[in-house]
């Protein structure tokens, strides 16, 4: 090999070395710090909140929580006609469809700027239930809670959230 | 003898500028190596400000000061409200009492602890509240939580908000 060859091949190492650690200095820097942290926090968020919506008591319904407002709607039909009535002659699927539409808005909406899709399935009546701010079509974190209406009869509650950037 | 000299100059020359490059290549990837542990250690400070954060919400949560007990049973994640009321006046008649304010600084550090009530009604108490003289940043975490009322027998849904100070 002769010398010129040899100084263009420790030419090429020495800019082979420098790309790779340009590369893990990028890597590096850019790499956001806190992520997974931030995906755990908004997980456990949401499953908080699930957890405290549902042992919520609602206004006006006989002492009802919100997941006792669920069980009897989730019995109803379609069109929410045979659910039971509360105090001021709302039934119980629009009281918890209302309550649930409140907390969000209150939560996500105004105290932890997040997106949110809400959403319950396994019962027609349940499944109007349905609420969402920017819907998180993308990245987002879920909970989910399965809710027993009676022996066997099961309905899964599920919430996505996610950041208001990601529209 | 005058050609051998230029010669050598010349690969004099040719090894001092090879030195001056490998220094100033070795001189850069010691400022991007220093720039990423610099990094890597804010990082793992913000970790730990952020798990000290999530602990003190935990601390405050499951205080036999503010839980909502029934005989043996506590109920998770949730705060009794006449026992919150109790506590902040508690704490606001003994804020110059060094012991108690040492007591509750051992387990809650520099933080405020603001428990906002947002159903049925809206009420924002400050629980506790000891910033330090100076910080650099704040770490704020907010989760949802039930506030019971004994007195109806109701649950109300808040936010429990815990500010720690690094």
């Amino acid at each position: 090999m002769s010398r010129a060859q040899m100084e263009i091949f420790g030419l090429v190492i020495i800019v082979i070395l420098v790309a790779l650690g340009l590369l893990f200095a990028v890597a590096v820097l850019t790499k956001k710090p806190t992520q997974q942290v931030q995906q755990m926090t908004t997980s456990v968020q949401g499953a908080n909140f699930l957890n405290t919506l549902m042992g919520t008591t609602a206004r006006d319904c006989h002492g009802l929580t919100v997941r006792g407002l669920i069980q009897d709607c989730a019995l109803a039909d379609v069109n929410w006609n045979s659910a039971s009535v509360c105090a001021d002659g709302k039934s119980t699927c629009e009281r918890a469809n209302a309550t649930i539409s409140f907390l969000l808005e209150k939560t996500f909406g105004e105290v932890l700027k997040k997106d949110y899709r809400f959403f319950m399935s396994g019962s027609g009546a349940a499944e109007r239930i349905s609420l969402e701010r920017g819907g998180c079509p993308n990245e987002r974190e879920s909970a989910v809670r399965p809710e027993l209406v009676r022996p066997g009869f099961y309905i899964n509650v599920t919430l996505y959230l996610c950041d208001k950037t990601n529209r | 003898m005058k050609k051998r000299s230029a010669k050598g100059q010349i690969q004099m020359f040719e090894t001092v500028g090879v030195l001056v490059i490998f220094f100033f290549l070795l001189m850069i990837g010691a400022v991007f190596y220093f720039r990423a542990q610099n990094t890597s250690l804010q990082r793992e400070g913000l970790q730990a400000s952020n798990q000290r954060a999530f602990q003190t919400t935990l601390k405050a949560l499951y205080l036999p000061e503010l839980d909502c007990s029934f005989l043996k049973m506590q109920k998770e994640n949730c705060i009794d409200l006449v026992k919150l009321q109790k506590f902040q006046e508690f704490l606001e008649e003994n804020q110059n009492n060094t012991q108690v304010m040492q007591d509750y600084f051992t387990e809650l550090g520099f933080a405020s602890i603001t428990v906002s009530e947002l159903y049925p009604q809206e009420r924002h108490p400050v629980l506790y509240d000891n910033p330090p003289d100076e910080f650099t940043d704040k770490i704020v975490k907010k989760s949802p939580v039930l506030l019971y009322d004994p007195l109806r027998d109701e649950y109300g849904f808040g936010i429990i908000e815990v500010d720690v100070y690094v």
